[in-house]
């Protein structure tokens, strides 16, 4: 390595050698290293160096499956096929269960929402009793005169709702 | 037509692997095998040297398929399928070791194996007694010791090595697995490699085996 690598460049050169050795240097930096390379001994030893270390990682054994691993795969995603599909039966009825009550609030809403509507537009019939209500205390009395048109002249002039404004 | 039913359809056109998943989300269970047949070694091979264990390995590996056949339905096609299926792969591989490492049950970790706290590197530069210099490198002495090295790499350091070398995946899509910036792999990739050699250069140079690896 020359002296300026030594003093804190290493890191970099490092990288560009590896990204180099890897085919993932741009022109222009394939360049500068190859310019480096046919000039610099050290340099191409240290390439050197890199591609035997990395070459040696062909020693490490790579896995050999046979037929059982595939079948044992395929088995196991089958089986939670299965399972999904148990799942989506479990969960129909609750399903359903979930559609009726919906139904149900829907309709008790409906008729909620009706009730208040009618309470709202339709006259209340205990309304008019009240409003007679002093009539009704009196009847027998009114009764005693005979005359309907007396009793009608008497409430005109104010007298029945005299006594219930106090 | 958007973006990403134009990079959809240029994958669906390049990436045969694609179309199949395609298949698959379309409920062919053909296809489906097709896929696993295609992939189950390169993804068992790839979570062992992750994980340290190949029968955990095979079982994530499991778990990896089962997860790209539940996502079948929502599957777009935005990246080659392999991208897509080691970027699942790394999920679980990272949810995996951290539910190991919380239940401390098995630890599969190297580094912890050396017991005295140092850099694991450090550890095994420390050349071990009764070495014999620049004999003849065994085949399966190579293996175990190029094993110990990949296995003291961090665990980022050592999925961008195995994708870089077995799936011989570029800087961006090995970003992408990863969820990193293809910079930040670049400079991943440039301190593993480091860190290897500085492991293995000593024992491929002149034979002088790190310390922790055991003569058969």
């Amino acid at each position: 390595m020359s002296e300026s690598d030594s003093q804190g460049n290493a890191p970099v050169v490092d990288d560009e050698l590896v990204a180099y050795l890897d085919g993932e240097l741009d022109a222009e930096s394939s360049q500068r290293v190859e310019a480096r390379l046919a000039t610099d001994p050290e340099f191409r030893q240290r390439l050197r160096n890199l591609e035997q270390v990395w070459d040696s990682l062909d020693y490490l054994p790579r896995a050999e499956l046979n037929e059982e691993f595939t079948h044992s795969t395929l088995e196991m995603v089958a089986t939670e096929i299965d399972r999904d599909v148990t799942q989506q039966l479990v969960a129909a009825p609750r399903s359903r269960r979930r559609r009726w009550l919906w139904g149900a609030s829907s309709v008790a809403a409906a008729c909620l929402a009706g009730f208040l509507v009618l309470q709202w537009t339709l006259p209340d019939p205990n309304e008019a009793l009240v409003q007679d209500l002093p009539i009704l205390n009196r009847l027998d009395i009114y009764r005693e005169t005979g005359s309907l048109e007396f009793l009608l002249e008497l409430d005109r002039s104010g007298i029945f709702t005299e006594g219930t404004e106090e | 037509m958007s973006t990403t039913e134009a990079s959809a359809q240029s994958y669906d056109l390049r990436d045969p692997d694609v179309r199949l998943m395609l298949e698959v989300r379309d409920d062919s269970a053909s296809a489906f095998e097709e896929l696993v047949l295609r992939y189950q070694s390169r993804l068992v091979a790839v979570l062992e040297h992750l994980i340290g264990h190949r029968e955990l390995a095979e079982d994530l590996a499991q778990e990896v398929f089962l997860r790209v056949y539940r996502s079948r339905k929502s599957y777009v096609p935005t990246a080659k399928f392999s991208t897509w299926m080691f970027t699942i792969a790394n999920n679980v591989a990272l949810n995996a070791r951290r539910d190991l490492s919380r239940r401390k049950e098995v630890n599969l970790d190297v580094q912890d194996s050396g017991g005295h706290g140092a850099n694991p590197i450090e550890q095994m530069l420390h050349v071990s007694s009764g070495q014999i210099p620049a004999r003849q490198l065994d085949k399966a002495e190579v293996r175990d010791v190029v094993r110990l090295a990949v296995s003291a790499l961090n665990e980022r350091q050592r999925m961008a090595v195995l994708l870089n070398k077995f799936e011989e995946m570029s800087y961006a899509d090995i970003a992408e697995v990863m969820e990193m910036s293809p910079q930040a792999i670049k400079s991943l990739l440039s301190r593993a490699r480091m860190n290897l050699k500085e492991i293995l250069e000593p024992y491929l140079q002149q034979g002088h085996r790190p310390a922790g690896t055991s003569l058969e």
